[in-house]
């Protein structure tokens, strides 16, 4: 995360990240939904439609919490380097 | 595949086989015989002499090529020349071949050697015939013409193998059968003896060899006793003279002048060596002349003195004789009566002494005619040796001096003889007049008594005759009484006459006497007059020598003072102008070199203040080009940049530059200082980028003009992005913004517009302002524009304050 951001990109950037953040937890979800479906209900396709549901909702629902309120970071875990190590 | 296809000639092919036994080696069978018939016939016809032939002919073509050469080469000295040039050792060839002839100027040592040996040769036969000089003195005069043709037969022999170069023992050898020739040769000796004056050494050979007479042609036929002896003494002085020279001189000197003899040449060529031998030669000349002198006169002064004293003893013999003939015939006439065989034996005594006398004469007056040549030489020797010689010499003196005495003995001697000659002549005429009166006697006698004879008294005479003899004897006696007193009468004046005649020969006598005497006198005055000359002149010249070398001496010590003052002085002088000089010198440089250096002074003034001027001026420039350079960089950014992003440069660099170039002036730090950080660490953008920039920028201000700063929700986005979508922003791009503007009615929309207007205006600072009026979220997106353009503006400020800055301080220094 070294480059700079720069503003004006940056809500493309949000833009972005809600979008793969839906898609991932759209797959998430279809992915629930569609073991529940193959194991616990016998193949019936509304567990994925509504796993691909929830993940949909959640994607939005985090998306417009990230728009609506811009100020807030996004934090990344670094880890910690000893000198030793390299 | 080659060596398939070549094809082995059969020939050769036959010479790998052997015998020729199989078929298939039956071409060569041909071959093979073909071949030994050929050497065979071959052979024959060489042993038929077709080898020889051809050696014989090349022998005789290469013999006749080179016995033409050789002729030609003979004839033609510069093709010779050629030849032995060229060919090697055609030189030792032709010389061997052609040279036997008349030699050319060859300075070969050989040569040398040669004539050495000849000069050796002829020098032992000059000495045998000077020591058979004498000898030949007493033959007749006949003999000494014969001999005098034989030596000019001689000296033409000579010169003549001189000039042919024949060797000389064996031309001297030829004397005795030459002198047959000698009228032939003798034109030719008539130029020699002339003509080869020079070369001395022939001269010598040919004068001396006929060391009796080598007489010019005119006087040969008139032998003059004098002339003769003055050119015998001549010539023998020269041939001593010679024979000295021979031995003093060098070998060399004489192969030098040897080749000019040939051809009796009058003027012979001459080098510098000649010239150098030749002035050795003429000291030797002198040298030798004296020593030749001496040596003649000494040697003549000895025959001299040899045949003086046997002329005296001659005369003196002949003047015995005359005497012992005289008596006898006194004797033999007083002793009349002594008996007649005394008498006869005094008669055969008489006649006797008469021969002796005779043969004394003779003798005498042989020897006093040689022994007066002899004088006659040495005296024309001794006159020669002194006028010769710049001073007579002391034994020259002497020998005068010998000479006077030896001819003064000679003459008294003489003068004995013809004495005693007189005195027989008396008694001659005496016994004359006996005879005389005895034949009168006789012849009386016979005419009284024709039978008596005198003598012849045999038997008595008769009476008659004795009467008549007495008679006529009374009468002789008569007559003879009557003789006799006349006589005595007449004795007187006779004896008067006779003493007259006695004196008159007596003066003569004295008279002679006394001019030998005067002579004699004469000479010896002269001689010690001579004498005490040259003793005088001897003493006066070495007083003078001594005298001139210590005037000499003395000179010198003067000429070494005063020089030596004299140097003395002048170095004074001279250092003394040396000194003023240099100081002169000094001065003027000293002058020149102030001035040089005032002047360079100045120059290095002027230039000091040049530089000065030159260095303010360049430190302007370069600010300026500095200041340029970060106003373009800013403007234009990194033109090599593929996209408008990567368009930025840090300006440190230049602004550095700009630092440096300002140096110490603080306005330009200050200046410096307003260039932002990040502008100087990650650099500007340029215009155009963000002219680009902004239309991205833009795109999404419009997308997102209906949030604020709050945020919002996805759908509000969603419906901002719609009325992006809708509002159309043709119209509103090229509208210029009036001159006031109210703040209140900007939207995002129009605030964009106006910006983007500005923007492709060329105005970033408006804008810039009109970006920043922006608010909510397309503030927020356009925050970054907003910051690289005020970073950009702030850069851009700046560079124009320092270029302008940099411009007027240039400006004032080009002032």
């Amino acid at each position: 995360m070294a480059a700079e951001v720069r503003s004006e990109d940056e809500l493309g950037k949000k833009w972005d990240r809600c979008l793969a953040d839906t898609i991932v937890k759209m797959g998430g979800g279809l992915a629930v939904g569609v073991v529940f479906s193959v194991f616990l209900f016998k193949r019936r396709p509304w567990p994925v439609a509504f796993g691909t549901g929830v993940g949909l909702g959640m994607g939005y629902s985090n998306c417009q919490h990230d728009f609506r309120n811009p100020n807030l970071l996004h934090g990344t875990f670094v880890k910690k380097i000893e000198k030793g190590e390299k | 595949m080659w060596r398939a296809s070549r094809r082995v000639p059969s020939r050769i092919k036959c010479l790998g086989q052997g015998r020729p036994t199989s078929r298939a080696q039956q071409p060569c069978r041909n071959y093979a015989e073909e071949g030994a018939d050929k050497s065979a016939k071959a052979a024959q016809a060489s042993s038929s002499g077709g080898v020889g032939r051809t050696i014989l002919t090349a022998t005789l073509a290469v013999g006749a090529g080179v016995g033409g050469l050789t002729v030609y080469a003979k004839t033609s000295p510069e093709f010779r020349k050629t030849l032995e040039g060229n060919i090697p050792y055609a030189r030792e060839y032709l010389g061997a071949v052609l040279d036997r002839g008349p030699k050319m100027p060859d300075l070969g040592l050989g040569g040398v050697v040669d004539k050495a040996k000849d000069m050796v040769g002829m020098g032992k036969k000059k000495e045998e015939q000077l020591g058979s000089f004498l000898p030949k003195l007493s033959k007749s005069k006949a003999d000494e013409e014969e001999k005098q043709r034989k030596a000019a037969a001689d000296t033409a022999a000579q010169a003549v193998s001189v000039g042919t170069d024949e060797p000389m023992p064996v031309a001297a050898k030829e004397p005795s059968a030459a002198h047959k020739e000698s009228a032939t040769k003798r034109p030719a000796k008539e130029k020699k003896p002339v003509g080869v004056e020079k070369p001395e050494e022939t001269a010598a050979a040919a004068i001396a060899a006929s060391m009796d007479e080598p007489l010019p042609p005119e006087s040969k036929s008139e032998p003059k006793a004098k002339k003769k002896a003055e050119d015998k003494p001549a010539t023998k002085k020269k041939a001593l003279k010679e024979k000295a020279e021979d031995t003093a001189a060098a070998a060399v000197a004489a192969a030098l002048d040897q080749p000019f003899a040939t051809e009796a040449r009058e003027t012979p060529m001459r080098t510098p060596e000649e010239v150098q031998a030749k002035l050795l030669e003429k000291e030797i000349d002198d040298l030798a002349d004296r020593a030749a002198t001496l040596a003649i006169i000494q040697h003549e002064l000895q025959d001299l003195k040899r045949t003086a004293t046997s002329a005296i003893h001659a005369q003196e013999e002949a003047a015995h004789a005359t005497k012992m003939h005289s008596e006898q015939i006194k004797h033999a006439m007083d002793e009349d009566t002594s008996g007649p065989l005394g008498k006869e034996e005094q008669w055969q005594a008489v006649t006797g002494a008469k021969e002796a006398q005779v043969d004394a004469l003779k003798q005498a007056e042989a020897t006093a005619a040689a022994a007066r040549e002899n004088l006659e030489k040495v005296r024309a020797v001794i006159k020669q040796g002194k006028s010769s010689l710049s001073e007579p010499d002391q034994e020259i003196l002497s020998a005068e001096e010998e000479l006077g005495k030896l001819a003064y003995e000679l003459e008294t001697a003489v003068g004995k003889v013809s004495k005693a000659q007189a005195d027989a002549q008396v008694m001659q005429e005496y016994q004359a007049l006996v005879e005389q009166g005895r034949k009168q006697f006789k012849k009386e006698l016979e005419s009284i008594m024709p039978d008596v004879k005198l003598g012849g008294w045999r038997g008595k005479l008769s009476e008659d005759e004795l009467n008549s003899l007495i008679a006529h004897a009374h009468r002789r006696i008569e007559q003879l009484q009557s003789q006799l007193a006349e006589q005595q009468l007449l004795e007187k004046s006779r004896m008067d006459d006779a003493l007259a005649r006695q004196r008159t020969e007596d003066e003569k006598e004295t008279l002679a006497l006394l001019s030998r005497e005067l002579e004699r006198q004469k000479r010896e005055l002269a001689l010690a007059q001579d004498l005490r000359i040259a003793q005088a002149r001897d003493q006066y010249e070495a007083e003078m020598r001594t005298q001139l070398r210590r005037q000499a001496g003395a000179h010198s010590e003067h000429l070494q003072d005063v020089l030596r003052v004299q140097e003395q002085e002048l170095s004074s002088k001279h250092q003394a102008e040396m000194h003023d000089a240099l100081m002169d010198e000094r001065d003027r440089y000293q002058v020149k070199l102030n001035e040089a250096m005032a002047r360079l002074r100045g120059v290095e003034a002027a230039i000091e203040g040049r530089a000065d001027i030159e260095r303010e001026a360049r430190k302007a420039q370069e600010l300026l080009i500095a200041c340029e350079t970060l106003k373009r960089l800013i403007n234009t950014g990194n033109e090599e940049a593929a996209s408008w992003e990567e368009r930025r440069i840090p300006l440190s660099r230049e602004v550095n530059t700009v630092k440096e170039a300002a140096g110490d002036s603080k306005f330009f730090q200050t200046l410096l200082g307003s260039v932002p950080q990040q502008a100087m660490e990650a650099g500007v953008f340029p215009e155009d980028s963000l002219r680009q920039r902004f239309l991205r920028v833009k795109r999404v201000c419009r997308r997102v003009a209906m949030i604020d700063e709050t945020g919002g929700t996805l759908f509000q986005f969603f419906v901002s992005y719609l009325q992006s979508l809708l509002l159309v922003d043709a119209g509103r791009r090229s509208l210029p913004p009036g001159k006031e503007v109210d703040p209140k009615k900007l939207d995002t929309f129009t605030l964009l517009s106006y910006a983007e207007h500005s923007l492709e205006n060329g105005d970033l600072e408006q804008a810039a302002r009109f970006m920043n009026q922006l608010k909510g979220e397309p503030r927020k997106v356009a925050s970054d524009w907003l910051e690289e353009a005020r970073l950009t503006l702030e850069a851009r400020q700046a560079a124009q304050a320092l270029a302008a800055a940099a411009a007027a301080v240039g400006l004032g220094n080009l002032v």
